[in-house]
């Protein structure tokens, strides 16, 4: 079971109001009833944020490209202005490691090397928009309570060559970013929050050996914890 | 009557000089030995001569501290209890311990009796501050409220029980209808309680009562307010959100009343005995002419209670007060019992009843530690008198809530038939006007009242037919009423 309170809610509703009539004397009512239209439930925010310094710690891992797999960590800091947006930043840093598949190349007759880069860090910053609060439930006994997001970041992410590159360069590289993302936070208190995010690092990337700029997308996971810095807001 | 009682009390303990009453203390006393089992041994051999019977008092006492120094605590509280009842300045010097004890195995409104009939035994000002508090305790479960309140001003400003102290006097004083006058030491203690760091159940306790006063002064807003302060978490929050239901009723706000107990209509109190929220949600349909719904409600109150009714009628005529505790001792402990159990929900919280059970559970444990010697034999059979009377008072107090129950029901059952009928002549008449029913509320308002709340920080969720545990105690009813223009409340002028 689940419920929305959301944005898309109000959306349908607000919708519904350019096609809706006002009910008039003529048209059949229901007398005497109490319709579960009647009733609604009115509920505190479980996790409010508007106003709140929303920090968090992350385990991230990009597990979609074929030739490196990264796992890593990340740290999140949200200034909420509301109950819905907030200026999103995220910094963090890893180590791309080469998959079963890039070893399989390296070492196969032809002596050939994939021309990968690697993840080691990353630094963004943008907004992040909350528009659906929802709540599910197995049984109704026991409720969670989320909202689902998504971000817009902008910023800059150092790669590296997974081919050895010599001294003075090391094959890293600072590549301009521009990352999606979309996530939920499961409200587990009034202050503390499992924040799950599916985020995609857009980036253009100049390539030494090759002396081109590339174009390379790191997707990846990342699950953490978030909760409230300091007072709230409200 | 009682309250001359109670300023005789009071001057029996004003009177008795602390000098005087050591003196008759150290007379009674006698000197005891190293060893317990000696001790009690001296002891038996003096109750054993009935030639000795002026220093029964004492002997009790050694007896008493000799089987609080072996570990047998329950055993000790009843040889303290039969010096108590002999001489109370006997047993003077283990005042102290005996309150101790007593607190520990919750027997103060028994201990509380006895060491409150004489206030001339000499003691310490923190001592004599219990006893009197203790004493109040016992007066006040006897229903002697003028006793209650002539023993407190004993307890001083500067004794920890005096937060305490001031409660009762608040919960006293609404005993005997002077509302007004309990708000006063109810509401200074609790922002005392809240300061003191007071456990979250003696502040919401005082809250229900603050409430309960209020409701009782007509002041239906500040009852609100206040029933409102018992957190969910608490166990009397149902019975607050039940109550606060009926400050809505008495304010004429048909729609809260309607929309706070949908909590209680919930799977999540099925097994739970609240008729009377039943009646009362059935009364505000009524009255906002709901006439098919009040239908509805007074059927499924008959479904469920009429088969209850025949139940407790039986457990009326054949459960007995020993049966009907351990029947409620095995229910809390998953097992099987002769009782509705609705009616026993409420006593899984009941603290005096766990305390009883836990504190029957000890006297169990002692009566098989305790030797078979003769003074180990003549403290068995008290202990054994004492458990059996507490087991007897604490089932009397079930079965008394089976026979509320029943006479409850019984009324109500009776009460509905009639309703019912009329009910159906209102709903006929219902429909004949239904034309001139009130306005509905327009999508634009409902979606201008969602936006409102979503700036104060709340959601709002449709209810679909299902009940959700965390939304128990949120719901909201937006239903207008049904009454034609010509009647009232119900009530059909025409």
């Amino acid at each position: 079971m689940t419920k929305l309170a959301s944005a898309v809610r109000l959306l349908i509703a607000t919708a519904a109001l350019w096609v809706a009539r006002p009910a008039v004397a003529q048209e059949t009512v229901e007398i005497g009833v109490l319709r579960d239209q009647d009733l609604s439930v009115v509920q505190n925010v479980l996790y409010p944020k508007d106003g709140a310094l929303e920090v968090g710690g992350h385990v991230g891992w990009m597990p979609f490209d074929p030739l490196v797999t990264t796992p890593n960590l990340q740290l999140s800091i949200d200034k909420h202005f509301s109950e819905t947006l907030a200026l999103s930043a995220m910094i963090g840093g890893g180590y791309g490691l080469k998959t079963a598949r890039y070893v399989d190349i390296e070492e196969s007759a032809e002596a050939f090397a994939p021309y990968a880069y690697r993840y080691l860090a990353s630094a963004l910053v943008g907004v992040s928009w909350a528009p659906i609060y929802g709540k599910l439930s197995a049984t109704g006994r026991r409720v969670v309570h989320y909202d689902v997001f998504g971000t817009l970041r902008g910023g800059v992410t150092i790669e590296q060559s997974v081919i050895p590159i010599p001294a003075p360069s090391f094959g890293i590289t600072g590549a301009p970013t521009v990352a999606l993302g979309i996530g939920g936070r499961f409200f587990v208190g009034d202050r503390l929050a499992i924040r799950i995010e599916l985020r995609d690092d857009l980036m253009a990337e100049y390539r030494e050996l090759t002396t081109r700029w590339a174009f390379k997308q790191n997707a990846g996971l990342t699950f953490g914890v978030t909760g409230f810095l300091g007072g709230r807001g409200r | 009557m009682r309250g001359v009682r109670a300023v005789l009390l009071l001057a029996a303990f004003v009177g008795a000089g602390p000098v005087a009453g050591a003196a008759r203390a150290e007379e009674a006393v006698v000197a005891p030995s190293g060893s317990y089992a000696a001790d009690a041994a001296a002891a038996e051999a003096i109750l054993a001569d009935p030639s000795r019977a002026g220093e029964h008092a004492a002997a009790w006492t050694r007896l008493g501290d000799a089987l609080h120094a072996g570990g047998w605590r329950y055993a000790a509280l009843v040889a303290w209890a039969e010096a108590l009842r002999l001489d109370p300045m006997a047993a003077a010097g283990s005042y102290p311990v005996i309150l101790d004890v007593a607190d520990a195995l919750d027997e103060e409104l028994w201990i509380g009796e006895l060491v409150g009939r004489d206030f001339a035994v000499p003691m310490d000002p923190e001592t004599r501050a219990r006893v009197a508090y203790v004493a109040a305790r016992a007066h006040f479960a006897a229903g002697r409220w003028g006793d209650v309140l002539g023993l407190l001003p004993l307890v001083p400003e500067r004794s920890p029980l005096h937060l305490d102290a001031e409660v009762l006097r608040g919960v006293t004083l609404a005993q005997q209808g002077r509302h007004g006058e309990a708000l006063v030491p109810l509401l200074t203690s609790y922002e005392a309680a809240r300061q003191a760091g007071r456990d979250q159940h003696f502040v919401a306790t005082l809250a229900l009562n603050i409430a309960r006063t209020f409701f009782a002064t007509g002041n239906y807003g500040r009852a609100m307010e206040y029933f409102d302060k018992v957190p969910r978490s608490d166990a009397f929050w149902p019975q607050a959100h039940f109550e606060r239901a009926w400050a809505h009723f008495r304010a004429g706000d048909l729609q809260g009343t309607i929309a706070l107990l949908q909590t209680h209509r919930s799977p999540f109190f099925a097994d739970w005995y609240f008729p009377e929220a039943e009646m009362l949600r059935a009364q505000a349909l009524y009255l906002m002419c709901k006439y098919p719904e009040t239908v509805k409600a007074i059927d499924a109150f008959t479904v469920r209670y009429e088969p209850m009714q025949a139940t407790l009628a039986k457990v009326a005529k054949d459960v007995g007060p020993r049966q009907a505790f351990e029947g409620v001792r095995t229910w809390l402990a998953d097992g099987p019992t002769p009782l509705p159990e609705p009616l026993l929900q409420r006593l899984r919280y009941d603290q005096r009843f766990l305390d009883a059970a836990a504190a029957l559970d000890a006297a169990d444990r002692e009566l098989a530690r305790l030797p078979r010697t003769s003074w180990g034999e003549r403290a068995a059979v008290k202990l054994k008198a004492r458990a059996d009377e507490r087991t007897q008072i604490e089932g009397r107090r079930v079965l008394a809530r089976v026979q509320d129950a029943r006479e409850e029901l019984a009324g109500m059952l009776a009460d509905l038939q009639l309703a019912k009928v009329d009910l159906l002549s209102h709903e006929a008449r219902l429909y004949e006007r239904a034309a001139v029913t009130g306005e509905l509320e327009t999508e634009r308002e409902r979606i201008g009242k969602i936006r409102e709340l979503r700036r104060k920080g709340k959601r709002v969720w449709p209810f679909e037919g299902e009940f959700w545990a965390d939304e128990l105690g949120w719901y909201r009813v937006t239903a207008r009423s049904d009454c034609p223009a010509s009647s009232q409340g119900g009530q059909d002028t025409e």
